[in-house]
């Protein structure tokens, strides 16, 4: 089937599309769903060759499970979303925790029509979230990104983490309180201090 | 403490804003290997492969010689009726035998002669 009628079709309907034999559909579901695995596994990670791994193995796990997949049991992002999470988890229990990130494999920072000057605060600003982010307890950083970053729902976020709706909101909480404390000695360095002021 | 709400929210919906925006870009190395675990893993069609015939059950092959299952079941059914014919003996069968025949009961009703009564009347 051609990319371009595929472009409106649901994350489930390709996957039955490529169960049937439709190249196509394997295509534009990667060019959907990668690019989401693989930022959401660099933020958890901060390592975007391991990164690219987790990417590959939940696309190969997905492909695999495309014959059997039972519609309407859930939304393909969010299986791979459990998927990676899961890796992710794995990983970073057989190689050590790591934290702290190189500037280098910090997200991007969508430059738009910002100024230089803009753009590198938003970077560095970025880069501490996701320093501090790498200093969460595993299942606090996977609540807070898939919350706060990725923007699911609880529900959704429940069924990744195999945890209950109370159980989110409560690793988000504190999560984020823990974010506001390893963040409180960066206010200035990042430029906040200097915006209160103008505004006051 | 530094952050209040605010400002990490602001920092979250930044973050959230540029995912969206300006999504991790996978590699040209990486896209290619997930096509390429993609195409070996995708199903083929259901049929079986070639050269290899389905099997066939004796059953399957019973009907076959007689022109498949529809006809096994009317021959089946025809076989039963007869043998209830010939025992039940229902009224209009018994009718028309004794019209034919004279006889009242089919009891005793002999088609062939023995071979007893045959050396007899030589």
């Amino acid at each position: 089937m051609p990319r371009d009628t595929l472009a409106d079709v649901s994350d489930e309907t390709l996957l039955v599309l490529y169960a049937n034999g439709d190249r196509e559909a394997s295509r534009v579901l990667t060019t959907r769903l990668a690019p989401r695995i693989l930022g959401f596994a660099m933020r958890l990670l901060s390592d975007r060759a391991e990164a690219e791994d987790v990417t590959q193995e939940t696309m190969l796990r997905l492909w695999r499970q495309a014959p059997n997949w039972r519609s309407g049991e859930a939304q393909v992002s969010t299986w791979a979303y459990r998927v990676a999470t899961n890796l992710c988890t794995d990983l970073r229990r057989a190689r050590g925790r790591r934290p702290g990130v190189a500037l280098d494999d910090a997200p991007e920072v969508a430059d738009g029509a910002q100024g230089a000057v803009a753009v590198m605060i938003q970077t560095d600003r970025m880069a501490a979230l996701q320093d501090a982010l790498a200093h969460l307890p595993d299942r606090q950083r996977q609540a807070v990104v898939l919350r706060h970053i990725e923007g699911l729902t609880n529900p959704e976020i429940g069924q990744i983490m195999d945890i209950g709706v109370e159980a989110v909101e409560s690793l988000t909480a504190r999560g984020k309180r823990a974010l506001s404390a390893i963040l409180a000695g960066r206010k200035a360095e990042l430029g906040y201090d200097d915006e209160q002021e103008v505004e006051t | 403490m530094m952050t209040e709400d605010t400002d990490l929210d602001a920092l979250f919906a930044t973050a959230s804003a540029n995912a969206a925006l300006a999504p991790a870009k996978p590699s040209d190395a990486l896209m290619a290997r997930i096509l390429a675990d993609a195409d070996a893993l995708q199903p083929t069609s259901a049929q079986p492969a070639a050269g290899v015939a389905p099997p066939v059950g004796w059953f399957q092959t019973l009907a076959g010689w007689f022109g498949g299952g529809i006809s096994l079941a009317g021959m089946s059914m025809a076989a039963l009726t007869g043998l209830y014919l010939g025992v039940a003996q229902p009224l209009p069968v018994a009718t028309l035998t004794e019209l034919v025949t004279g006889y009242t009961a089919l009891d005793s009703l002999e088609l062939l002669p023995s071979t007893g009564t045959l050396w007899t009347q030589e």
